[in-house]
């Protein structure tokens, strides 16, 4: 018994051996010890977050002497045990995730849930989509979780529930004659024929009213005529045709009725805020009409959902982002030789990922999937070799807007640079004009003196002090006393102000009026828009980086002055 | 004096008076035609029309609301109230002398702006970037504008005087305006002969039929040496308009000093722009200095040459500014402020 726990301790000190899976810890977590067998040579351990072990999803690790542990024989019985444990200490515990070791050796892989009275399943794959589970479970409920456009795995503890989109999505359930087990078919019949077809099920037990696993469906149709042979793996009654395919679905929709899809989640990683997502297809043989298998290794088609573009900027974070989508692929489509890895910020609707490249968008739609686009890799494998990148069908669409940001950046840049080198050059009044934006800030005396010459109404912008206002008009007390016309809703209060408009001469009436002698002052400007100054006489335009920053909305921008070469250096 | 007297005397002071307007009126007749001979003569007879004429006692013919064509700007609205010749005088049929003055000389400077503008677009981009300093000799009448003066009714005096022998011409004008102030200028001019003589007539006449009179008056001062010359300006609201225009341009704010008024880097720069090609360093901070005080406080400000001082045209050069300051600096003019009872 000391040499077992000398092994145990031994365990969470010692480094991993190469070939072997050994038992790893997250950052954080810890073990509580929730039952042991000293004659049995076990201990069982649940893993803890912030001291708290119980949960509805367990991850219990068992610790054993030998293999024989983890026999049916020997882990029934200690199941059996762990589960008046649980319900009496963690009656909330509804599913486990069991990892066995034995000298330090990951051995075992199963789950068991309380609705089946805690009996051990075997099978790493179970035990990968129950791992799934809770991790998307923990991800739709922590505090901040990360949605992506507004987009997250479905919420709820126990399971993830696959949306249907019944506009798209050409599916009927077909139920046996008895009505106790049925398959969900893809068929483009009308439904009110559907409604009429039966299946008949032969080596298949139903679960929950759905095909499980292997099975030989056969379907008959309204007339009682054997429609089609389905013989193969079911998924929640959808027909894997050879691959026993267990995912946790997540939607299914189609891209015209030639072509069905339906996307499950592989996995989400809290960390980098990334939902992977894996695809199955089904096709429509356009000469017989039948729907093709699900099927999604040939190729793997996998998705990174994620907002977070910037991890597609660093070459070693992409890597490792890579490989972790071709472990992936070894747990779901083990033996694929071609995977399509995309990252999106949508979790459908990219052509190639899980629409046909064939499918435009949508006029209607103002999104442009190429938007929606972060990276696509094509990987390919020959037998017992790695995965390897071809070369030519990967688009960093990251890197590419990143570059024509940093262009743009650069650009808009140079623009605010060759604007401060103006401006320095530049008078109050350029100042002025480049803060409203406009070509110049004109003098009262220079355009009543142009359109005096020209007879007409001049197009001016002017600072001025408004004095005075009236209804519709105002008082302009500086540059000289004159009238302001249509100033509603433009004008409501007096001050600096840089006002445009139409400046014309005031008739010889208008001068009587209002006593105006002198004919250059005596000008009317029928106002078109006008912006109130900050300081007196719009006195902010004397911080010149804060005048730019303002124009071009860089609230942080800075001048740069390039390095002053000296001629000696030349 | 008995009754037959005084009927006697009656009647011969009415022959008189009969007489006397009938000679008035002959006069006036024979004036009206001389003038008529003379406009006809001269191919000025469909440039210049008048309205009437009168003959004062001293025999000064004086033509009334007289209005003038000129070449270059025709249309242009103009009357002259009065117009008289006060001495006129032919040395073998040149003009040797003449005197006349000029009342209410009425016309607008925008109606001339007007008629001499390139495009409306032209008129609001040169209005708009007017450079107050260097665009005064660029765009004068624009600048004039800008100072506020637009009517004009101005009294112009002019006096010629030419000496073929000596090749001695004087020229004097006074021009006084409520608005541009008033400018008095004398200038006398030596080797000036007979053909440069008649390139000034010729300048005259070129006003209102065609040609050039620019390039009269280049032939005119061709070879000619300026030996005197006086020139005063009175202000009246030419220069404080003017002052007012730069102050809005620079946006000038009350109680602050007016950024017309040239400071001590203005007067510097003055000074080193009249030191260009002379040496009295002293004479010229003085000038420019004088000139800094008229424009901060505008009066009546004199030029007057040194006796005995001559200088070739022909050996000025560079720009017309550059060549009236240099003139200026060679004739060893003083700048003097006065006061004014304009």
């Amino acid at each position: 018994m000391n040499s077992f726990f000398k092994t145990a301790a031994l365990f969470f000190l010692l480094t991993s051996e190469a070939g072997a899976q050994t038992f790893d810890i997250q950052t954080g977590h810890e073990m509580k010890r929730i039952a042991y067998s000293a004659k049995a040579g076990v201990e069982v351990f649940a893993e803890a977050s912030d001291g708290k072990w119980c949960e509805d999803i367990l991850n219990l690790k068992i610790f054993a002497q030998d293999e024989t542990a983890f026999k049916d024989t020997a882990l029934n019985p200690l199941m059996a045990k762990v589960a008046l444990v649980l319900n009496s200490e963690c009656p909330a515990a509804l599913q486990a995730v069991i990892d066995g070791y034995s000298a330090n050796t990951l051995v075992f892989q199963g789950s068991a849930s309380a609705t089946n009275n805690w009996k051990p399943e075997k099978g790493t794959l179970k035990v990968k989509i129950r791992q799934l589970q809770a991790a998307a479970a923990n991800a739709a409920v922590s505090k901040d979780g990360f949605p992506v456009k507004e987009w997250a795995p479905p919420a709820g503890k126990q399971r993830i529930v696959a949306h249907i989109d019944p506009q798209t999505a050409l599916e009927y359930r077909i139920y046996s004659k008895d009505k106790n087990c049925s398959i969900l078919y893809t068929t483009d019949k009308p439904a009110d024929k559907i409604k009429d077809w039966f299946i008949g099920v032969g080596r298949n037990s139903c679960s929950e009213n759905l095909i499980y696993g292997r099975a030989e469906v056969s379907v008959f149709n309204e007339k009682g005529n054997l429609e089609t042979t389905l013989d193969g793996y079911f998924t929640e009654g959808r027909f894997t045709g050879r691959k026993n395919l267990n995912v946790v679905l997540l939607n299914r929709y189609g891209a015209g009725k030639n072509n069905q899809i339906l996307s499950y989640l592989i996995d989400s990683d809290p960390e980098l805020r990334i939902h992977y997502l894996g695809y199955l297809k089904s096709s429509r043989n356009r000469r017989t009409g039948f729907y093709s298998p699900w099927a999604g290794c040939s190729p793997f088609t996998i998705a990174a959902v994620t907002e977070n573009e910037e991890l597609f900027l660093e070459n070693t974070v992409t890597d490792n982002i890579l490989r972790t989508a071709e472990s992936f692929a070894d747990i779901f489509c083990q033996g694929a030789r071609q995977m399509k890895f995309f990252a999106t910020t949508v979790p459908q609707g990219i052509p190639g990922m899980d629409i046909p490249e064939t499918v435009r968008k949508n006029p209607d739609e103002t999104v442009d999937p190429e938007s929606q686009l972060i990276y696509a890799a094509v990987l390919e494998r020959k037998p017992g070799k790695k995965w390897k990148i071809v070369s030519d069908k990967t688009q960093n669409l990251a890197k590419l807007r990143e570059n024509a940001r940093r262009a743009e950046d650069l650009r808009e840049h140079q623009l605010m640079m060759a604007d401060y080198n103006e401006l320095t050059k530049s008078d109050y009044l350029g100042r002025l004009a480049y803060m409203i934006g406009v070509d110049r800030i004109d003098t009262l005396p220079a355009m009543l003196t142009a359109a005096a010459i020209t007879q007409k109404p001049v197009r001016v912008n002017m600072l001025v002090n408004v004095a005075s206002l009236g209804l519709d008009k105002a008082w302009v007390g500086w540059p000289a006393e004159f009238l302001i016309t249509q100033t509603s809703g433009l004008l409501n209060k007096p001050g600096w102000h840089i006002v445009s408009g139409s400046l014309r001469l005031m008739t010889p009436e208008e001068r009587k009026q209002h006593k105006k002698t002198d004919p250059f002052t005596a000008g009317v400007l029928e106002l078109s828009s006008a912006a109130a100054c900050e300081q007196e006489a719009c006195g902010e335009v004397a911080d010149l980086i804060g005048l730019i920053r303002r124009r071009h909305e860089k609230p942080n921008w800075l001048p740069y002055h390039a390095p002053y070469k000296q001629e000696d250096e030349l | 004096m008995t009754k037959s007297m005084w009927v006697a005397v009656t009647i011969l002071f009415l022959l008189f008076t009969a007489c006397g307007v009938f000679m008035v009126l002959l006069q006036k007749d024979e004036e009206e035609k001389n003038i008529h001979y003379f406009l006809t003569r001269n191919r000025l007879n469909t440039a210049i029309s008048y309205r009437d004429l009168s003959l004062s006692v001293s025999d000064v013919a004086v033509l009334k609301d007289v209005s003038v064509r000129l070449n270059d700007l025709p249309g242009l609205t103009n009357n002259i109230g009065e117009f008289s010749v006060h001495h006129y005088k032919e040395s073998n049929h040149i003009a040797a002398r003449l005197s006349f003055s000029a009342e209410k000389v009425d016309f607008r400077l925008v109606d001339i702006a007007r008629i001499l503008k390139k495009s409306d677009e032209n008129v609001i981009e040169t209005l708009a970037y007017f450079n107050p300093s260097a665009d005064i000799l660029n765009y004068p009448l624009y600048a004039v504008l800008l100072a506020g003066c637009n009517t004009i009714s101005a009294d112009v005096k002019g006096d010629y005087s030419y000496s073929p022998a000596a090749k001695k011409m004087t020229l004097a004008a006074d021009i006084s305006d409520n608005c541009l102030g008033r400018w008095k200028i004398s200038v006398s001019l030596n080797n000036i002969s007979n053909a440069q003589q008649g390139q000034l007539i010729l300048a005259f006449k070129h006003l209102v039929q065609k040609g050039s009179p620019l390039t009269d008056l280049k032939k005119f001062l061709d070879g000619a040496a300026v030996t005197s010359l006086s020139f005063s300006y009175t202000e009246s609201a030419l220069v404080n308009g003017y002052k007012r225009y730069i102050d809005t341009l620079y946006l000038r704010q009350p109680d602050t000093p007016s950024p017309a008024e040239p400071d001590n880097r203005d007067i510097q720069k003055i000074v080193s722009y009249l030191s260009f090609s002379n040496a009295h360093r002293q004479r010229n901070a003085d000038i420019a200095q004088t000139i800094a005080a008229f424009i901060k406080s505008p009066d009546k400000i004199s030029f007057q040459s040194k006796p005995g001082k001559e200088v070739p045209l022909r050996v000025l050069n560079g720009t017309f500014l550059r060549r009236v300051v240099d003139l200026l600096l060679r004739l060893d003019t003083t700048v003097t402020l006065e006061k004014s009872t304009f």
